[in-house]
């Protein structure tokens, strides 16, 4: 059962983030980078599918700076074989819209032999959901996204999706993309060891051409901050005030 | 290696040195912090660990996060069964064995990334203790001084945490002065094994520990260390302790009856066992220093995170002068704590790894390579438990009574932290060692301060600095006053010696006082060269708060330094010169000129400090 799982390099979930002088991407200083949440658990599925087969490699692809190395290296500890960076230019640092970097992928993993392509279902920077349903379109592959139970059989796997008030189990044929959503597994951790020995795996990085923006970044900008509540009264008798505000105020009934 | 100049405009100020270009890392000397800064590249820092240290750091704090920290309580209330489950969980993902060569199931790596992983272990104090005394005063007497047989026989499992360790040195009559125990071996008319009794104290991990590293005396006479098998007939526990904090770690007495322990498991010679257990304490009062910071490091952060959310008077009680000065001043005790443990544990790990790397090394060497740096692990001690029971006491205030309740992290916290002062040698017996073992080695020729002190004496003499600020650096002025204050330091150090030499041990106090300077020398030492690391490195770390935090750490513990020579002086001249008051107010007057440095604005600083630490919403991260 040979994998490609596709990781991303984001900023971490603690970090405060700010704006940054141009106005439109976040400053990268005192910015942590971690491996994308919802990948972990493409990662660990991944892992998991290799184990039960008992054969097969999992390659980590990655496309972004070369910083996101690390990234993959994050992933090698936790048990991945091979890493493949997609190494983005410095020089042409404009944000990439979810299509062209589904086109850089696909371009790489039409050379790549797999039975199962893993993404995250979404990034936690830009939240697209919209790459791993692209790739598997320009592979012509089927794609389940939201899985939260999978099972991988020689050919086939089934996949269960969570959708509105529903699970929804599918089976589907291999090769086949598949969106990992939480809940998914519980991602190991990388052993020392697994540290260690992620820095003798192989690592390779490929210079990304990259095409001109066709999408661009005009402004970022912080929410609005929070405003403060508002007493409207205590008890009982404040509902029905509460239940007229709810609607006429923040028209939320 | 050292590497000079990596920044144009650097004065010669940074040029002398005790450790020449090509000395090699097996030459890496102690009390360094006294000469001149000294700039070099590869110091051991929060700042400059490697990518590898930070993903091993992320597989420590999410063992933390998902396994040690939600088991808090259940650890308490059921420590003997959640301490080895945790250990032997800490285990499997390595975190037991960093130091452990690799033929012995470790990774082989030295102290340093052992140590950061203890500041996020130290998250959660109970279970610092019980993996803090099971990888550290338990097991490393084995890896440094054991036998390949008993290192092949115990280190893989006590690495995979299938055993646990605990050290036996403490006895009911034999607590600060760990020389005098009682606990007595005999040899057996064959030759094979040692008989031994006694009574053991205070035993960390004593009640779920399958082996002991145990002092005791041969014939009552040669101090002597032992592995002794928890299994072994006559082995018997007393009752858990009903400690104030540290609740979820096990503290036992160890009785032992005509316990038969073999001769292969005498850990070095007979009568060399002080040397194995003393070393043994000097590397786990590092470690204790290294895990009081994760302590410092987590509460400044929770005081930081609470006061943002605790409205008081409408407003957000971070936004009060008098809570973000004690952010200011919790950050400026961090980082005074954090630097000096870095930098000390980098030229220690230098030293040691260096002896270790030799193929033919002996386990003398090794002891000598630690014994080396036995003013800065002692002092490390010291001065990080202190500094922790300033954040954790501040952090409590910041919470107000939220802090005193038992549902808020922080009032256990405040009970952990206490132990600090106590174990691993008292404050007060570490600050012996710090002064005691400085003065020894100046009066016995081992440390060459002399030109250091004609240096000093010319200086106090004409009031003259001749060295001149360095370029290029924000914190030249602090550079100046540290130097000034290394030299009427070392001044007085020699003083005092002169004076004392032959009555040190009636004179406490004066030791005590003593430590004090070498400590604060030491801490701002270690802080003004992470700055000068911070300003030299490319990378985007927001320099100005090291700055500013460099500036603080001299602001804060500069006057403590000038009070304790002062109060020095003041003691030891009577015996130099008797009935010249008049000359001891001139001579005093000409130190206090010579220390005389530009006014600090420490409101400004502090609100600065203070500003910058809101923003981010956390201290500096590794």
């Amino acid at each position: 059962m040979d994998s490609v799982v596709c990781v991303k390099r984001v900023p971490d979930t603690e970090t405060k983030v700010q704006v940054g002088p141009d106005g439109r991407r976040i400053q990268a200083s005192g910015v942590n980078h971690v491996l994308n949440p919802y990948d972990e658990y493409a990662v660990e599925a991944c892992l998991q599918a290799r184990e039960k087969a008992g054969s097969g490699e999992v390659t980590v692809l990655s496309l972004g700076p070369a910083e996101a190395a690390q990234t993959i290296r994050q992933a090698l500890a936790m048990g991945a074989d091979r890493g493949v960076l997609l190494k983005t230019d410095p020089a042409c640092d404009y944000y990439m819209d979810p299509l062209s970097v589904a086109h850089a992928l696909a371009a790489r993993l039409k050379t790549m032999r797999l039975d199962l392509l893993w993404f995250g279902k979404l990034a936690i920077d830009d939240q697209s959901y919209a790459v791993g349903p692209a790739v598997a379109t320009l592979l012509g592959l089927p794609c389940v996204t939201e899985v939260a139970e999978f099972a991988a059989l020689p050919g086939r796997a089934t996949a269960t999706r969570v959708v509105e008030g529903d699970r929804v189990r599918m089976e589907v044929d291999l090769p086949a993309v598949f969106c990992a959503s939480k809940g998914l597994n519980e991602p190991r951790f990388a052993s020392l060891k697994g540290i260690m020995s992620a820095k003798k795996k192989p690592l390779e990085t490929v210079d990304l051409a990259q095409g001109t923006a066709r999408v661009e970044v005009v402004a970022l900008e912080l929410p609005p901050a929070r405003q403060a509540g508002r007493w409207i009264g205590k008890g009982v008798e404040a509902v029905p005030e509460l239940v007229r505000r709810l609607r006429e105020e923040a028209k939320v009934l | 290696m050292v590497e000079w100049g990596r920044r144009a405009g650097r004065s010669p100020f940074f040029r002398e040195d005790l450790m020449s270009e090509t000395a090699s890392h097996a030459e890496t000397r102690g009390v360094s912090f006294l000469h001149p800064i000294v700039e070099r590249e590869d110091l051991f820092l929060p700042e400059s660990i490697t990518e590898d240290d930070r993903l091993m750091l992320d597989t420590a704090r999410e063992f933390m996060e998902r396994e040690v920290l939600p088991r808090a309580a259940e650890l308490e209330a059921d420590k003997l069964r959640v301490s080895r489950e945790l250990l032997r969980r800490a285990g499997e993902l390595g975190l037991l064995g960093v130091e452990v060569p690799e033929e012995y199931g470790g990774l082989g790596l030295g102290f340093r990334v052992g140590m950061l992983l203890l500041e996020e272990i130290a998250r959660e104090g109970s279970y610092a203790c019980v993996q803090g005394a099971h990888t550290g005063i338990g097991m490393l007497p084995i890896v440094f001084f054991g036998t390949d047989e008993q290192r092949r026989r115990y280190l893989p499992r006590l690495v995979k945490g299938e055993l646990a360790s605990a050290f036996a040195l403490t006895e009911p009559d034999a607590g600060s002065d760990a020389l005098s125990i009682r606990c007595k071996a005999v040899l057996s008319p064959d030759g094979t094994h040692y008989v031994v009794n006694g009574e053991k104290q205070w035993i960390t991990n004593a009640g779920f520990a399958d082996i002991f590293v145990l002092s005791a005396k041969v014939d009552g006479e040669h101090f002597t260390t032992f592995i002794l098998e928890r299994d072994t007939p006559g082995v018997t526990l007393g009752r858990e302790e009903d400690k104030m904090g540290i609740r979820g770690s096990s503290t036992r007495s160890l009785i032992l009856q005509d316990v038969r322990i073999p001769v292969a498991n005498r850990i070095g010679e007979v009568g060399r066992g002080h040397k194995v257990a003393l070393n043994n304490l000097n590397i786990g009062r590092m470690k204790l220093g290294f895990g009081v910071l994760g302590g410092c490091r987590a509460l400044l952060n929770a005081a930081l995170g609470f006061a943002a959310g605790r409205k008081q008077f409408g407003r957000p009680i971070a936004e009060f002068g008098m809570i973000r000065k004690k952010f200011a001043e919790m950050a400026i005790q961090t980082f005074a704590a954090e630097s000096m443990c870095y930098v000390a544990a980098g030229l220690i790990d230098e030293r040691v790894h260096a002896v270790r790397a030799r193929p033919d090394h002996t386990s003398a060497e090794v002891l000598g390579a630690i014994e080396e740096f036995a003013v800065e692990t002692a002092s490390i001690k010291v001065f990080a438990s202190e500094a922790l029971d300033y954040v954790v006491d501040e952090a409590l205030q910041v919470h107000g009574g939220y802090g005193y309740m038992k549902e808020c992290p922080v009032e256990k916290a405040y009970r952990d932290a206490r132990i600090h002062r106590v174990f691993e040698g008292t404050n007060e017996i570490n600050r012996l060692v710090v002064a005691g073992t400085l003065l020894r080695r100046v009066l016995t020729g081992r440390l060459d301060l002399g030109p250091r002190a004609t240096e000093a004496e010319a200086s106090l003499e004409t009031g003259v600095l001749d060295h001149a600020a360095p370029a290029g650096t924000g914190i030249g002025p602090e550079l100046e006053r540290l130097e000034r204050l290394k030299r009427a330091g070392v001044y007085v150090l020699m003083k005092v010696g002169q004076v004392f030499a032959d009555r040190l041990r009636e004179e406490q106090e004066v030791l005590e006082g003593l430590a004090d300077v070498v400590m604060d020398l030491e801490a701002c030492d270690a802080a003004l060269r992470r700055v000068l690391w911070v300003e030299g490195t490319p990378g985007d770390r927001g320099v100005d708060l090291y700055q500013d935090l460099g500036r603080g750490v001299l602001a804060t513990f500069g006057p403590r330094v000038e009070r304790n020579l002062v109060e020095l002086l003041s003691y030891t001249w009577p015996a130099m010169e008797p009935a010249s008051a008049d000359r001891l107010a001139r001579h005093l007057f000409r130190v206090r000129s010579f220390l005389e440095a530009p006014p600090v604005n420490r409101y400004a600083l502090r609100r600065r400090i203070a500003e910058r630490l809101s923003a981010r919403g956390r201290y500096l991260e590794h």
